[in-house]
C-alpha cells in the first residue's frame, strides 16, 4: 500500500464527525416519569379541592390522584370540550376542560375515571370547579383547555359504574345541589305552548325550553344549539328528565342525550295557580323621568310558577273597559319574589342601573300617569288584585299617584279584590284624600325589584 | 491493464452492481435513476448507487419516462405509463445485467426521453449452474436468502430463482418488511430459434419512510415513524403497502441468417394495496397530528406547562383506546382501510429486424390492454359493529346503489375501474460505418381509455357511468450520431422529440369520484444530448451536456386545503407547466497503480420551471354536476424563478479504492449532494397573495433550498475460489458518519388565505413543509457462493 493511498486515506476519515448519538447519552434523564394507573393511590376529594370562595380563585393542584364518575356525555353534541365528574361517593362535581372533542368514545358517561392532578390548576367559586391548565391571557388569570396528548397520560378510565341520578319530585330541592349533579326529574313535562316544536328554536343558538312539573313548579332546560336531537319534536307527554344541574342559572339542568327525555305517559295538570298570594306591590310615575314609569307585582308564595294565563289590565282614568290588558303568560315569577313591569327598558335600566323583567310599552300598566286603575286577573279570569275604583278617575282621590308612587304596605300578603287605601302608601303631586303630598324623583325614592313582607 | 486487474475490475462491478440492485431495493425508493449506456463508468456507479441516498434522478425525469421491457415485451402501464419496477427485489440473479440506454440499444427497442431499460433472461447470463446468496442489512429488511439454479435437460434449460427477505423492523421505528419471490423460465435454445416460456411471481409487505416537519424531527430522532400501533399482540405498521405480482410470458424467436423474429405474450398482474388507519367523527390518533404539537400550543396558553416537553410523539397509536371508542359508537369510529390497485396488463408484441454489415433496421410493435381496478377496502373494523359509508361531515353517500352499513372486507368510498388500450409500433434505423454509427428512430402510440364507475357517489348520479378518452396519437423521434476516433474516445449527439398525450390516471380531475376533465393539450419533450468518452489504459473519462425542455400539459396533486369560509381535500390541476434543463455531467477514473484507483463523479443541473397556464383548485361538491368549473381558481400571473425539484442539482462523488491480488479490494468514497429543492406549492404564488402577504411584513417566500449533504461510502470484497466455483462476500458500509439531513419534501398549500398564511409564520410553523431524511448510517453484508455442481 504506498503512501499517496495511506494518506488519503487518512484525509477521508479524517472528515468523520463524532457519532452525535453518544453526545445524548449523557443527558438522560435518570427520574422515572410517574404513569397512571388504575392501582395508584387515591386522595380524597376533600383534601384535595381548594377551599370555596365567593370569586374565582385560581390554585395549582397538588400531585395526587383522585377518582370519580363521569356524568356528562358529549356522543350527541352536548358537553363540548368538557369532562363532567362526580365524587364517588360523594356530593361534589367537577368539570375538566379539554381540548379534544369525542371524549365520550373514550370516556362515557358512567365511566369510572382516575385523574391525575399534577400540574394543573382549579378555578373555583363556591362549588363551581373547573380543571385544566393554568395561563394567563393579558396579565389576566385564565384556564386553559388540557390538550388532548396530555390528556390521555392524566385521565385513565378504570372501569364503568351504573349511574344512580338522584331523584328529584320537588324542584325547589335542585338548589341544594352542587351544579353538574346527575338528576331524574319525574313527573315532568314541556309546557304546553313548546309541544311539538323543534328541540332548539335556532340551529347553533344556545337557548332554553321550559319544564314543569305537576305540581306547577317550573325548570330550564339549556341547550347549547349544537346537539345532535336539535331538530327533534319536542314530545307532549310527561315522564322524566335526565340531567345536570347547571351552574349558570339557578333551576336549570342540560340533557346530554335525547334518549334521556323519556315523556311517555299522559300529560298532567299541574294545580291552578288562580288562587297564587300574588299582587300588585308597586306602581311608579317619576316626576323626573316620565319614561322610568314601572308596575311591580309580588309572588308570596315560596314556589316560583308560571304566569300563564295571567293579565294584567289598565282601565285609563275613569274608563269602565279595559284600556290595555298585558298578557302575563311568557313569564315565571320567582318565589317570594318581584316582577319588574317598565314601560320603557332602555330608560328604565340606565335609571334605576338593572333590566327590568319584561317591558310593556303604550298604554299599559305600566305606562301611567297616576290617575289610571290597574287590576290582577288570574287564568280564571277571576280579580285577584286592584289598585283604584274602575269607573273613577284617580285625580284627587285616594289612589292618585301621579308624579309619585304608590307603594304596597308590608303587612299585605296576599291580593285584595277590593281597594283598601290603607293597605297603600301613596305620593303625589297634589297630597288629596290620604295620599302624600310628596313628588318621587327617580331612582332614588323608588325601590324596584324589592318588596318587603313582613 | 492486465488480464487480472481486468477480471477483479470486473468482479466487483459486477458486484458492484449487485450490491447497486441491493441498494436500491433497500433504500425504499419508488424510483431511482437507470440511465446511460452500461458501460461502467464512475458517474453510472455514483448515479445509480453512491448518490441515492439522496435520492438522484437524473434531470428529474422519473420512471414513467423510462421505457422498460423484460425480454422483447414493453412492460409500463399503459394506464400511468409507471412501473412497480424495484418490487422484483430477490431476483438479482435474473434481472442483473440490463442493457441500460439513454440512446440506441443494440435490442432496437423504443426508448423515451430517458432512455430504455432492458432486462433479458438469457441463461447465457448465468456464470454458475446454482448461486446461493445470503445477506445482512440494517435497511428495510435485515435478511435475505436467495438460490438460483440452472438445469440444462438435454435441449432444453430451466432456470429457476427464489427468495426470502423479511425484517422484524427495518431502519425506520416499527417497519416490518416481509418478501419473497420466485422465477421460473423452461427455454429452448437453439442456434437459429429460441423459445422462452416464463412465470415469476412476487410479494413484497413493507413500509414507506415518512416525511415529517422539521419540529417533529426535532422532537424525535432520525428513525422515527408514527404510523405504527400496539396491542395485546404487538407493534404493528399502520401504513403498511403490499405488492403482488405475476408475471407470465412466452415468447419465440427465429433467425434466418441476417433476419430475426420474435414474438410473444405477456400476461402481467400487478396488486397494490396501501393500508391506513382511518377516522370519522373520533380524534386524530395519530400523535403529529398539528393539534397535538408544540407549535399548535405556542401561541397559546401552555408554554409555561411541563406538558410542552412530553409530547409522546415516540409512542404508536394505543390500539385498544380505539377499540374502545368504536366499542362505545353504533358504528366505527376507526379502521383499517386499504386503498387497492388491482391492475392486469396483457400484451402481444413482436419485433423484427434485419442486420446487415455496417446497418441494421428494426420493427416491433405490441398491442397492450389493461384494466385496473381501483378500490377502498374496509380491512378492519377495530372492534366496531360496522363502518358507515358515507362522508359524515357533509353527510354524503358514497355509494347509492348498496346500504350504507359495511364489513370488514367490503368495499368503501370509492370503486371505478380503468380501461385502456394501445397500439405501438416503433422503426429503427442504425447505420455504421467505421468512424461513424447512426440510428434513428421513430415511434408511434396510438391509445385510448375509458373510465367506469362502479359505485355511484351521490354528488355525481346524473353523470355516465362511464367515460372514454378518446383515442389519442402519440409520437417520438430519435436520433443519434456517434463518432468514434482511433478507437480511444468516441461522442455522440442525441436529438429526442416526443408528444405524448396524458394518461388516462391524468387525463380525469377526480378518478375517484368523477369523470369531469378538462381535456389539456399533449405533454411534449425536446431533448438534445452531447456526450463525450476517452479512453487510455489507465485513464477514462467522460463528460456530457443536455439541454431539456419539457412540456406537461397536466399534473393532478391532492391536499387539504382551507380558505376562510371552507376546508376540503382539494385537487389541484396544474396545467402547462414548462421546464427548461441544461445539465453538464463527467467522471474520470485514473488507476495510479495496478492497484490502486482514482475516480470521481460529477452533475451539476440548471434548470427553470416556468409558471403554469393554470393552477385551479377542484373541490368535491355538486356544483360540480354540470360544468368543469373549479371552485377556486388562482391567478399565476407573476412570472417567477422557480426550480424543478426531483433530486440534487449538483452531486459529486470522489473516490479511491485498492484492489490486492489476492482478490480483495476496498474502496472508500466520499460524495457530496446539493441543490435540492422543495416543490413549489402554487396556491400561494399568485401576485395577489404576494402582495397580501407583503403587508403583513413577509417579504421573501421563495422556493426553499435545502443544504447540502456529505457522506462516505466504504465498500469491501473478497473472493476465493474453491474446487466448484467461487465463495464471494461483499460488504458496504454507508454514510459511515451518520450523516442525516432533509433530502427531499413537500410545503404545505393548506393555508390559502393571505393573513392565516402570515400568521403562521410568526411562531414555529403549525402547518410546514415535510421532509424526508436520508439513511443514517447502515450496513450490508452479503455473501454468495456460485457453483456448478454439488
Amino acid at each position: 500500500m504506498n503512501r499517496s493511498f495511506i494518506l488519503f486515506f487518512s484525509f477521508l476519515l479524517f472528515s468523520c464527525k463524532p457519532d452525535p448519538e453518544l453526545a445524548d447519552v449523557t443527558n438522560e434523564i435518570d427520574t422515572v416519569p410517574f404513569t397512571l394507573s388504575c392501582e395508584a393511590a387515591i386522595s380524597d376529594w376533600q383534601d384535595v379541592l381548594p377551599p370555596s370562595s365567593a370569586s374565582w380563585e385560581y390554585t395549582l393542584a397538588n400531585q395526587s390522584v383522585i377518582s370519580g364518575i363521569v356524568v356528562s356525555s358529549d356522543a350527541e353534541g352536548a358537553f363540548y370540550r368538557s369532562l363532567i365528574i362526580a365524587e364517588e361517593s360523594g356530593s361534589k362535581t367537577l368539570e375538566l376542560l379539554l381540548d379534544q372533542p369525542d371524549t365520550a368514545l373514550n370516556y362515557p358517561r358512567g365511566s369510572r375515571v382516575l385523574v391525575d392532578l399534577s400540574s394543573l390548576s382549579f378555578k373555583r367559586k363556591q362549588e363551581q370547579i373547573q380543571v385544566g391548565v393554568y395561563s394567563e391571557s393579558f396579565g389576566n388569570d385564565a384556564l386553559a383547555p388540557i390538550p388532548p396528548a396530555e390528556m390521555t397520560q392524566k385521565l385513565l378510565r378504570c372501569g364503568s359504574v351504573e349511574l344512580r341520578p338522584i331523584e328529584i319530585e320537588d324542584l325547589s330541592t335542585l338548589e341544594a345541589l352542587w351544579p353538574n349533579t346527575l338528576v331524574k326529574l319525574n313527573a315532568v313535562m314541556f309546557r304546553q305552548a313548546e309541544v311539538g316544536v323543534p328541540f332548539v328554536s335556532g340551529a347553533k343558538e344556545s337557548g332554553l325550553r321550559i319544564i314543569e312539573n305537576c305540581q306547577g313548579q317550573e325548570l330550564n332546560l339549556l341547550y347549547t344549539g349544537y346537539e345532535d336531537f336539535a331538530l327533534e319534536l319536542i314530545p307532549e307527554g310527561s315522564g322524566s328528565i335526565t340531567g345536570l344541574t347547571m351552574t349558570t342559572n339557578s333551576g336549570s339542568i342540560q340533557v346530554a342525550h335525547w334518549s334521556d327525555i323519556d315523556l311517555r305517559n299522559q300529560r298532567c295538570t299541574p294545580p291552578s295557580t288562580d288562587n297564587a298570594a300574588l299582587f300588585i306591590s308597586e306602581i311608579a310615575d317619576p316626576d323626573n323621568e316620565a319614561k322610568a314609569r314601572f308596575i311591580e307585582l309580588y309572588n308570596n308564595e315560596p314556589y316560583a310558577f308560571s304566569l300563564e294565563g295571567w293579565s294584567l289590565l289598565r282601565y285609563t282614568n275613569d274608563s269602565v273597559e279595559v284600556s290595555h290588558a298585558l298578557d302575563l303568560s311568557s313569564v315565571t315569577i320567582e318565589a317570594q319574589s318581584t316582577l319588574v313591569i317598565a314601560a320603557d327598558a332602555t330608560i328604565f335600566e340606565s335609571v334605576y342601573g338593572f333590566a327590568p323583567h319584561l317591558e310593556a310599552k303604550s298604554n299599559s300598566a305600566a305606562n301611567s300617569n297616576g290617575d289610571d286603575n290597574m287590576a290582577l286577573v288570574n287564568p280564571s279570569g277571576e280579580l285577584v288584585d286592584i289598585f283604584g275604583v274602575i269607573g273613577v278617575d284617580g285625580t284627587g282621590t285616594a289612589h292618585e299617584f301621579e308624579d309619585g308612587r304608590a307603594l304596597r304596605k308590608p303587612f299585605v300578603k296576599r291580593g285584595n279584590s277590593v281597594f283598601e287605601p290603607s293597605e297603600w302608601i301613596i305620593t303625589n303631586d297634589t297630597g288629596g284624600e290620604g295620599t302624600i303630598k310628596q313628588p318621587a324623583i327617580a331612582p332614588d325614592d323608588f325601590t324596584p325589584n324589592e318588596h318587603l313582607v313582613e | 491493464m492486465n488480464k487480472k486487474a481486468l477480471i477483479l475490475l470486473c468482479l466487483i462491478t459486477t458486484i458492484g452492481l449487485w450490491a447497486q440492485d441491493e441498494e436500491v431495493d433497500l433504500l425504499f425508493t419508488d424510483e431511482y435513476a437507470r440511465v446511460l449506456h452500461a458501460t461502467q463508468s464512475p458517474f453510472e456507479r455514483s448515479a445509480q448507487f453512491d448518490w441515492s441516498l439522496g435520492w438522484f434522478r437524473y434531470r428529474g425525469l422519473g420512471p414513467e419516462h423510462t421505457a422498460y421491457f423484460v425480454n422483447g415485451a414493453k412492460v409500463n402501464s399503459i394506464l400511468d405509463k409507471r412501473i412497480d419496477w424495484n418490487r422484483w427485489g430477490g431476483l438479482n440473479d435474473i434481472t442483473r445485467y440490463p442493457e441500460t440506454s439513454l440512446y440506441a440499444n443494440a435490442s432496437l427497442l423504443p426508448s423515451q426521453v430517458s432512455g430504455a431499460q432492458i432486462i433479458r433472461t438469457d441463461t447465457e447470463k448465468q456464470r454458475s449452474n446454482y448461486r446461493l446468496t445470503t445477506s445482512l442489512a440494517d435497511r428495510s429488511y435485515s435478511s435475505r436468502i436467495m438460490l438460483t439454479a440452472l438445469h440444462n435437460m438435454g435441449k432444453v434449460n430451466i432456470l429457476s430463482s427464489g427468495s426470502l427477505r423479511s425484517a422484524q423492523s427495518g431502519y425506520y421505528t416499527a417497519t416490518p418488511y416481509a418478501g419473497r419471490s420466485g422465477f421460473i423460465q423452461l427455454s429452448l435454445d437453439q442456434p437459429s430459434f429460441s423459445v422462452k416460456v416464463l412465470a415469476m411471481n412476487t410479494f413484497t409487505s413493507r413500509v414507506s419512510p415518512e416525511a415529517q416537519t422539521r419540529e417533529v424531527w426535532g422532537l424525535t430522532n432520525e428513525r422515527y415513524n408514527s404510523s405504527w400501533g400496539y396491542d395485546q399482540s404487538g407493534a404493528r405498521p399502520l401504513k403498511p403497502r403490499l405488492h403482488k405480482h405475476q408475471f407470465y410470458q412466452v415468447e419465440l424467436a427465429r433467425n434466418f441468417n441476417q433476419l430475426k423474429m420474435s414474438a410473444g405474450a405477456f400476461n402481467y398482474f400487478q396488486r397494490f394495496e396501501r393500508q391506513n388507519l382511518s377516522y370519522q367523527l373520533a380524534p386524530n390518533p395519530f400523535a403529529t397530528y398539528y393539534r397535538y404539537l408544540p407549535s399548535f400550543y405556542a401561541s397559546r396558553p401552555f408554554v409555561q406547562s411541563r406538558i410542552l416537553q412530553n409530547n409522546g410523539l415516540e409512542k404508536g397509536v394505543d390500539l385498544d383506546r380505539l377499540r374502545e371508542a368504536n366499542a362505545n359508537s353504533e358504528f366505527a369510529r376507526y379502521g383499517l382501510l386499504s386503498d387497492v390497485r388491482d391492475s392486469r396488463q396483457r400484451a402481444a408484441y413482436f419485433s423484427l429486424s434485419l442486420e446487415r454489415l455496417t446497418s441494421r433496421i428494426g420493427f416491433w410493435g405490441q398491442y397492450t390492454e389493461e384494466t385496473a381496478y381501483h378500490f377502498q377496502r374496509l380491512d378492519d373494523l377495530l372492534g366496531a359493529r360496522h363502518y358507515l359509508n358515507i362522508d359524515l361531515y357533509d353527510g354524503v353517500e358514497y355509494d347509492l346503489n348498496n346500504e350504507p352499513e359495511k364489513y370488514e372486507g367490503d368495499t368503501i368510498n370509492y370503486h371505478y375501474a380503468l380501461s385502456a388500450r394501445s397500439l405501438e409500433l416503433a422503426l429503427n434505423y442504425q447505420k455504421s460505418s467505421k468512424h461513424f454509427e447512426f440510428s434513428a428512430q421513430l415511434y408511434t402510440r396510438n391509445s385510448g381509455a375509458l373510465r367506469r364507475a362502479l359505485s355511484r357517489h351521490e354528488f355525481y348520479q346524473l353523470e355516465p357511468e362511464t367515460s372514454s378518452l378518446p383515442p389519442a396519437i402519440d409520437a417520438a423521434l430519435s436520433m443519434v450520431l456517434e463518432y468514434f476516433k482511433s478507437g480511444n474516445s468516441e461522442w455522440r449527439l442525441r436529438g429526442y422529440l416526443e408528444r405524448a398525450h396524458q394518461t388516462a390516471e391524468a387525463h380525469f380531475i377526480n378518478t375517484r369520484y368523477s369523470h369531469l376533465s378538462d381535456r389539456p393539450n399533449a405533454d411534449a419533450f425536446a431533448d438534445i444530448a452531447l456526450h463525450y468518452f476517452y479512453k487510455q489504459p489507465q485513464f477514462m473519462a467522460m463528460l456530457q451536456s443536455s439541454l431539456l425542455s419539457h412540456y406537461d400539459a397536466v399534473s393532478n396533486t391532492y391536499f387539504f386545503a382551507e380558505a376562510v369560509d371552507w376546508q376540503e381535500l382539494v385537487t389541484q390541476r396544474v396545467r402547462g407547466a414548462r421546464l427548461m434543463a441544461i445539465e453538464i455531467s463527467g467522471s474520470l477514473q485514473y488507476e495510479l497503480s495496478t492497484e490502486i484507483s482514482l475516480e470521481g463523479a460529477f452533475y451539476l443541473l440548471y434548470d427553470r420551471l416556468q409558471t403554469p397556464e393554470s393552477v385551479r383548485l377542484y373541490l368535491p361538491n355538486n356544483n360540480d354536476l354540470a360544468t368543469d368549473s373549479p371552485i377556486y381558481k388562482i391567478d399565476l400571473d407573476r412570472q417567477g424563478h422557480f426550480y424543478g425539484s426531483s433530486g440534487p442539482h449538483r452531486a459529486m462523488s470522489l473516490g479511491l479504492s485498492y484492489r490486492s491480488q489476492n482478490y480483495w479490494s476496498i474502496s472508500l468514497k466520499s460524495n457530496y449532494l446539493s441543490h435540492t429543492y422543495i416543490p413549489v406549492s402554487w396556491p400561494q404564488q399568485s401576485e395577489k397573495f404576494r402582495q397580501e402577504l407583503k403587508s403583513y411584513g413577509i417579504q421573501d417566500v421563495s422556493q426553499e433550498r435545502l443544504d447540502g449533504l456529505f457522506y462516505l461510502q466504504f465498500l469491501l470484497s473478497k473472493s476465493w475460489r474453491t474446487p466448484n466455483g467461487y465463495l464471494q462476500l461483499f460488504a458496504s458500509l454507508s454514510n459511515i458518519t451518520n450523516t442525516v439531513k432533509p433530502i427531499a419534501g413537500y410545503a404545505s398549500s393548506r393555508l390559502l388565505s393571505p393573513r392565516d398564511f402570515a400568521a403562521n409564520q410568526v411562531y414555529q410553523p403549525v402547518f410546514a413543509t415535510k421532509y424526508w431524511q436520508n439513511v443514517g448510517r447502515n450496513y450490508f453484508i452479503n455473501l454468495s457462493y456460485s457453483f456448478n455442481s454439488i
